[in-house]
């Protein structure tokens, strides 16, 4: 069991500064997931771990050893890219066995040992008729299953994996969610894994670390980051459909509180008020709802309810997502969708506030206030 | 604002490869349709056809009834805007745009009023005269299609414009696109691979696999009723699952068996499925959501094992061991489900799809 320590990295290509002083450190055996948008530093903060690029600034440890120096095959990770990099003129066993073989780990399994491990790997990633072809006879997706076996068919210190699922159908990309989270638990090896993709990385991960430009926004377990982010950033990276964030006014009428944007006005749920004190809202905040903070309604409703138009709606399968608008106020809902719902552009639809989550950033900082 | 209508096509390569065969489809006035299927299923060739850029091997093709198998390409009014943009890299936003009426020799001020027309529709009247090449992907692309629907056309083709954007500027592109088409009420061919972006834009898709046409319907109706195994399995994030049963009949009392388990199926549904199929077997096709998860024994449940456990905002998604399968399942926040736990099952079966188990096609369908 070992963990990854950043000490002040940072690292520069040319004047741009790709990651900026970044400190934080791993548990041991834990699937941390490095979630970002492209251009964020993630493959960079892999490399820098791996020693494929070095360090401009700071020091990185591998538990209390300083790897910062060391050389990337003294460092015993294996890595996956999204690149895949397979060795064109070897088969598909003979690209899965290649760490097998190199010559520091030669002799640690006898030949028999090592094809029945190839065979357990590539069973698993559903593979294993495949093992005689060449990388030039598979598909994107096989090859992808390919680089991620060659890695993980030895038992390194980390396993890092640069998008290691992207390329899969649908169906194979859930299958090996869940496949590679369990191994990993068996396994016990501490796991660090980079890709754009918040649905993976809630289904997967121990903890997040949330990635933006070079930054980490926050680091915690998914729940943590879905329930209560640190910033409107991380709001609206984690979820789907996404976070409504806009600024409003927070009034009082009456003992009750409303939270007001033009003539948008939602009377605020239980609990709001007791928030308020707590941490002493100042008067105008920028609030964000999530679609399950919200309820809707087709025909006229009274009792909290504000109308909205249809501005734009997407059926996909079984969900219905609406983007509502009133005014510069504009809302994603998402509900379910039967066939016999007639959904037209511009049509009414009224909306409610209800809610047991609160989500209020400073309309300057976008920090959260809560 | 046209109708396009494939009638027999057929597109041999010299190989001979046959990239698209008997191709039967309406593309109606006004219409959008998305043009969907894995990479080389014979998308672009299909869509190459009705813009001139390949040439029909068998078959006829009309837009608004004329046969255009032999027409030239800048003859038949069709526009495309493509996932590269194609843009001129030496030239302003407003020449890139003007440039298909400048070859036509349309008047100057006819030009100017169009460009700033089309610019505005796609809201960058603002950039016409900075360079296309500092200009985002997001941009470079409005810029595409400006330039496509400057002059009107007839029919636009749209390959894969937003496939390689960045997901939140995709999901704004995709709601740009698409009002754009309805205001504009042009008829449009949006070709793409991804099975999300046709199912939200499209009024109907028609899906391709190996150069045949497998199905054209509304995205409800492909998403709910697939006519083969291929459509299902390529539509709906996560895709349906299959499970192959065999059909059988002990003391009256009729069952799906798979892997050696058994789930009754009530009489009327068995005879039905044993009517239509001739191999005494059948596909069952099922959507994740039509699936009821129980932690005790049920009546009429079959019993498997959680393998895994995706939550998601509203709902968790659990891969479910059932013998040999790996089965997809959607089920509430709340339901009491337990890594490597047993967990009972039961299909809805009025909403699951049944397939013959050669043909892989609908058997009610």
């Amino acid at each position: 069991m070992a963990t990854i320590r950043f000490e002040q990295v940072q690292k520069k290509f040319g004047r741009v500064n790709a990651l900026k002083n970044l400190s934080f450190q791993t548990e041991p055996g834990e699937f941390s997931f490095l979630l970002g948008p492209s251009g964020a530093g993630k493959t960079t903060i892999l490399s820098l771990i791996a020693g494929i690029l070095p360090a401009s600034h700071g020091r990185i440890y591998f538990d209390d050893r300083d790897i910062t120096d060391l050389k990337p095959r003294e460092r015993d990770v294996a890595i996956a890219f999204e690149s895949y990099a397979l060795y064109p003129n070897r088969t598909v066993m003979g690209n899965i066995r290649f760490p097998l073989d190199a010559p520091i780990r030669k002799k640690e399994l006898s030949e028999a040992e090592k094809v029945a491990k190839v065979h357990e790997i590539a069973r698993m990633l559903q593979i294993e008729e495949l093992l005689d072809r060449f990388p030039r006879e598979l598909s994107g997706g096989q090859r992808q299953r390919v680089a991620l076996g060659r890695t993980l068919v030895r038992r390194p210190t980390f396993f890092l994996l640069d998008e290691p699922i992207a390329h899969l159908d649908a169906k194979l990309r859930h299958q090996m969610r869940g496949e590679l989270k369990r191994l990993q638990q068996e396994m016990g090896i501490a796991t660090f894994c980079a890709s754009p993709d918040q649905s993976e990385a809630v289904a997967m991960a121990d903890r997040i670390f949330l990635l933006n430009k070079g930054v980490l926004e926050q680091v915690g377990k998914p729940d943590e980051l879905y329930f209560h982010p640190s910033n409107e950033f991380v709001a609206l990276m984690l979820g789907e459909p996404k976070m409504s964030i806009f600024p409003v006014d927070i009034v009082e009428e009456n003992q009750q509180f409303f939270i007001k944007n033009d003539d948008v006005q939602f009377a605020a749920p239980d609990g709001f008020d007791n928030l308020i004190k707590q941490h002493n809202l100042p008067s105008r905040v920028d609030i964000g709802l999530r679609h399950t903070d919200l309820e809707i309604s087709f025909s006229e409703q009274g009792d909290g309810y504000v109308p909205f138009t249809i501005d734009f709606f997407q059926i996909n399968g079984q969900k219905l997502i609406i983007t509502a608008q009133r005014g510069n106020t504009r809302i994603l809902i998402e509900t379910l969708f039967n066939t016999e719902m007639q959904v037209n552009y511009g049509d009414p639809v009224w909306i409610r506030w209800d809610s047991e989550h609160f989500y209020v950033f400073d309309t300057e900082t976008k920090q959260s206030l809560v | 604002m046209a109708k396009v209508e494939f009638v027999d096509i057929g597109k041999i390569y010299p190989g001979p490869v046959e990239a698209v065969k008997h191709l039967d489809l309406t593309i109606n006035d006004g219409e959008f349709m998305c043009l969907l299927g894995p990479s080389g299923c014979g998308k672009s060739t299909t869509m190459r056809m009705i813009a001139g850029l390949e040439e029909i091997t068998s078959g006829k093709m009309y837009i608004d009834d004329v046969c255009v198998n032999t027409m030239s390409s800048r003859d038949r009014d069709v526009a495309m805007a493509f996932e590269n943009y194609a843009l001129y890299p030496n030239m302003s936003v407003g020449e890139n745009i003007a440039f298909p009426l400048e070859i036509r020799k349309v008047d100057k001020d006819v030009i100017e009023q169009k460009v700033l027309e089309a610019a505005r529709l796609l809201g960058i009247e603002d950039l016409l005269h900075e360079s296309v090449k500092g200009l985002s992907g997001g941009v470079q692309q409005r810029v595409g299609v400006a330039r496509a629907l400057v002059r009107n056309p007839k029919v636009l083709i749209l390959d894969e414009p937003i496939s390689h954007l960045e997901e939140e500027l995709k999901a704004k592109m995709r709601e740009e696109l698409r009002k754009l088409q309805r205001k504009l009420n042009v008829t449009t061919l949006y070709v793409t691979h991804d099975q999300i972006e046709a199912m939200v834009m499209a009024d109907r898709i028609a899906v391709m696999n190996q150069g045949v046409l497998q199905q054209v319907d509304t995205p409800q109706m492909i998403y709910h009723n697939p006519a083969n195994v291929f459509v299902g399995g390529f539509i709906g994030e996560p895709p349906m699952n299959f499970i192959s049963c065999s059909l059988s009949r002990d003391q009256g009392e009729t069952s799906f068996t798979f892997d050696e388990i058994r789930m009754s199926c009530p009489e009327e549904l068995f005879t039905r499925i044993e009517s239509a199929s001739d191999t005494g077997s059948v596909i069952i096709g099922v959507r994740d959501t039509h699936i009821e998860l129980s932690d005790k024994p049920q009546e009429g449940f079959v019993q498997g094992k959680v393998f895994f456990i995706e939550p998601r905002s509203e709902e968790l998604l659990v891969t479910i061991e059932i013998g040999k399968h790996r089965i997809l399942a959607t089920t509430g926040l709340k339901t009491p489900v337990v890594i490597d736990a047993p967990v009972w099952i039961a299909l809805d079966y009025e909403r699951c799809s049944y397939y013959h188990t050669e043909t892989e096609q609908n058997l009610f369908g």
